[in-house]
């Protein structure tokens, strides 16, 4: 049944996708919600929580304050914290009450800053959708506050006439998709291997100025659905094309390397999977973009053939192809699973995989901190742990 | 008057001498800070305690996720199942419904129906005005073999009713009356086990009776055996609204015996308890003559060892942190933090004395924003405070300290006792703070 899941977890939701993207910024982010988000997003969703420290609050929201619309508690709560810690901006996201009740946050942000001068802007939640929503809608949000113009940019240059290493942005990366270090390692490994130089990596082992020179880079790369909507807006903006997909395994790295030259010198868009899937007795379980790149990946450095099970049900659909699957119920997801024989998935969804063999693969996004001590790390390696 | 916590000059925040706070409003309640000390238990954890139940949450996917994720880590998924709520379902009418179908798909999909299911709505059922009677009569009638529990996780409702407190009213709630057993006593209120050292056990002994508590049962019926106890009795203050429920449907008389640091107070309680059981005053004195002498005894073996040492106790350690300062400052420790973001109303006469005895005495918040940098853990430097409390070891970025939530199970005297043997074991045996208290659920499994 649509919406409920007998024994499954559930996927991080949009306002620890907020959080999780502006961890890094030396921005406060607060919550409205009354108790709950904030332990459940530095729990089960924050790897970074102990040993980090950054300003992510909550409002305490009471149902009185609620009822009579009370927002000039929230208000002075926000300035009284701005003024005592000083952030370098405030974003303020809703959990699911202040969004039932219409809790203007944008005229919130615009009193909160007009008072203490510093940049304050909400992004849009309502704690009812995925973390790719959330994560999404951040990133787009700070780089309008933050990204500088950049009159250098030349749309006109192409491979040839580049001297220099192209410029690398990655967008996309957040401990919820990514919580290891090690892949960032790999990112970089695979950045600086293909030639290329990062110019900023945007959501984890970063700074503000990295949101600021954002525009400075000739190519995005997209590791994850939650940076296809900063890259639409670094298109839009600054004519900055993309490459969708993750470097998993090494030939498929190398393939997104061919990609990346390409996207620079057509300034066009890639999907990087689009030529590389085959309908296949393996199921790969998760968010679109990885899953679709591990499918690719598999392919050519392991010649298996792989559908993808999208299962946030939300994010970059687009690269998905027709015997894909975007699914988040439980019971169709279960009786799908069955027509596989291997399926790769965070482990908290084998209790639905039933005949096939079972491959885990923790995700955060989904297990939280369940199972990271397990988790490999798939970028620009051999993929080796089938 | 409310006071405003704030930052020294090196960003750390300054706390508020017990001498100049409002025992009323400690603290400015403005927005909250989640510090990473996970061992309280939540609702979640209590509602595992039922043998043979099965947990159901209706509400947002934020809300959703935590108390999964709480389940999972847990290892206990196959006790627990979810319907999410959306955006639609806020405006299609059909909240009620949703829950009807959602957990009626659930039951069905089961191979076999638990005996029990804890439903928990939430703060937009709450708003929607949502029929909570409707839900339980439908389910009721559909699935007559199961005993549907209504639970919430309402977090807006609560400067009124606290989850913990509406938690621990739902936990007891499918208890029905049974023939009354006068040999057995009912212990509520609390998740964790009560060492069976303590006075309680003792007098229960000489009494000839034998105690009902939540953590023993293995089934189902040994559950709801509750309803044959001839007394309930608590001493956590959480229970109250339970233990009115309880005494109301029941017809069972409920006796608070507070948990307390206090000898006159101690000593006055299991004089209550001794007589509802049937004892007399003399079996308190020849029961509490060797545990008093015991716990002063640990007392002074504590000091010996500990001396001059800082201490600082968190109000997620037990309920009464300044009865318990006062104890240990009266017995010569050098207390000088407590964290808590309210006093207890029953520790007014603990607070006035320590205002006397050790105006100095600092209190912390632990949830204002400000105590994000009252730890020091990025350089990895050491205070040499001993803690009473995970918040407070955090902190105070101690590996010294006594790690106990809700008081520990610790009880009277005995319970002093044992206190102090955790302190000089926290004081000798320095844990791992991180992996420590990361662990959700203290004394839960975990899959960390």
């Amino acid at each position: 049944m649509n919406q409920t899941a007998r024994i499954i977890s559930i996927y991080a939701a949009d306002t620890s996708g907020v959080c999780s993207a502006l961890y890094e910024y030396g921005g406060m982010t607060v919550i409205h919600d009354a108790s709950g988000c904030n332990s459940t997003y530095t729990t089960h969703d924050e790897p970074r929580w102990y040993d980090k420290k950054s300003m992510m609050f909550i409002s305490g929201i009471t149902e009185k304050d609620a009822v009579m619309g009370n927002d000039d508690k929230f208000i002075d709560d926000l300035i009284i914290a701005a003024n005592e810690l000083k952030p370098a901006f405030i974003a303020l996201c809703a959990s699911p009450l202040p969004a039932m009740i219409g809790t203007d946050l944008d005229a919130i942000a615009f009193a909160v800053e007009s008072e203490t001068g510093i940049p304050s802007f909400s992004v849009k939640t309502n704690g009812m959708s995925s973390y790719i929503s959330g994560a999404a809608n951040a990133f787009v949000e700070i780089s309008k506050h933050f990204t500088k113009e950049n009159p250098d940019i030349n749309a006109s240059l192409n491979m040839s006439d580049k001297t220099d290493r192209l410029k690398i942005n990655i967008l996309g990366i957040t401990p919820l998709d990514f919580p290891l270090r090690s892949s960032y390692d790999s990112l970089l490994e695979f950045i600086n291997d293909s030639g290329f130089e990062l110019n900023s990596c945007v959501g984890v082992n970063t700074c503000l100025e990295d949101i600021v020179n954002l525009s400075d880079a000739d190519v995005n790369l997209v590791v994850s659905s939650v940076g296809v909507s900063l890259a639409d807006h670094l298109y839009d903006e600054f004519s900055i094309p993309y490459v969708k997909g993750v470097p998993y395994g090494k030939e498929f790295s190398f393939r997104i390397g061919d990609y990346i030259k390409e996207s620079f010198s057509t300034k066009t868009n890639i999907d990087s999977t689009k030529d590389l899937r085959c309908e296949g007795d393996t199921a790969i379980l998760g968010e679109s973009i990885q899953s679709a790149s591990l499918a690719s990946a598999l392919l050519l450095d392991k010649g298996i053939k792989a559908c993808v099970l999208e299962t946030v049900g939300e994010g970059d659909l687009d690269i998905l192809k027709p015997f894909d699957l975007s699914c988040d119920d439980e019971k169709i997801l279960e009786d799908e699973l069955r027509k596989f024989k291997t399926v790769l998935g965070d482990p908290l969804f084998k209790p639905i995989v039933h005949d096939a063999d079972f491959i885990p693969l923790p995700h955060e996004a989904f297990s939280g901190r369940c199972f990271t001590k397990s988790a490999p790390n798939l970028i620009y390696t051999d993929l080796d742990f089938l | 008057m409310l006071k405003q916590i704030s930052l020294n000059e090196n960003k750390i925040p300054e706390g508020i001498k017990i001498s100049e706070i409002d025992f009323n409003n400690p603290f400015h309640d403005g927005l909250h800070y989640n510090p990473p000390a996970r061992g309280v238990w939540n609702i979640v954890h209590t509602g595992m305690l039922i043998p043979e139940a099965h947990q159901i949450y209706v509400c947002a996917q934020g809300c959703l996720r935590g108390v999964i994720l709480t389940a999972a880590e847990m290892n206990r998924m196959e006790n627990m199942s979810w319907v999410a709520l959306r955006e639609k379902d806020m405006w299609n009418g059909e909240m009620e419904s949703r829950v009807v179908e959602g957990c009626s798909h659930i039951v069905d999909e089961m191979e076999k129906h638990p005996k029990c299911v804890l439903v928990y709505l939430s703060c937009m059922h709450l708003f929607e005005g949502c029929d909570f009677k409707v839900i339980s009569k439908e389910l009721e009638e559909r699935y007559p073999d199961i005993d549907w529990v209504d639970c919430y996780m309402t977090p807006t409702m609560r400067k009124s009713f606290e989850p913990d407190v509406m938690m621990k009213k739902s936990l007891y709630s499918p208890v029905r009356k049974q023939a009354v057993d006068k040999n057995l006593i009912g212990l509520i209120g609390c998740d964790r086990e009560t060492a069976k050292s303590s006075e309680i056990y003792t007098l229960l002994e000489k009494a000839g009776m034998k105690m009902w508590e939540i953590t023993e049962c293995r089934s189902y019926e040994d559950y709801l055996s509750l309803g044959k106890a001839s007394l309930l009795i608590s001493y956590l203050p959480v229970v109250g609204y339970a233990a009115r429920d309880l005494t109301s449907r029941l017809g069972i008389e409920h006796l608070a015996i507070d948990l307390s640091y206090d000898e006159e107070e101690i000593i006055s309680n299991l004089n209550s308890f001794s007589n509802a059981i049937g004892l007399d005053e003399k079996s308190v004195k020849e029961t509490t003559a060797v545990t008093r002498s015991n716990a002063l005894k640990a007392i002074k073996d504590a000091k010996n060892i500990i001396g001059g040492r800082p201490i600082a106790i968190d109000s997620s350690a037990t309920p009464r942190p300044l009865g318990l300062a006062k104890l240990l400052t009266e017995n010569g420790f050098n207390v000088k933090r407590i964290y808590t973001d309210a006093f207890s109303a029953k520790e007014k006469s603990d607070f006035i004395v320590l205002c006397k005895l050790i105006p100095n005495l600092e209190i912390y918040p632990s949830m204002d924003p400000t105590m994000l940098f009252a730890s020091d853990e990025i350089t990895g430097s050491e205070s040499d405070f001993i803690c009473i409390g995970q918040k407070a070891a955090y902190f105070c970025q101690t590996r010294n300290f006594v790690n106990i939530i809700e008081g520990g199970g610790l009880y009277g005297f005995d319970g002093i006792e044992k206190l102090c043997q955790l302190m000089i074991d926290a004081f000798n045996n320095p844990k791992d703070l991180k992996l420590t208290i990361s662990h959700k659920g203290l004394g839960c499994e975990s899959c960390l």
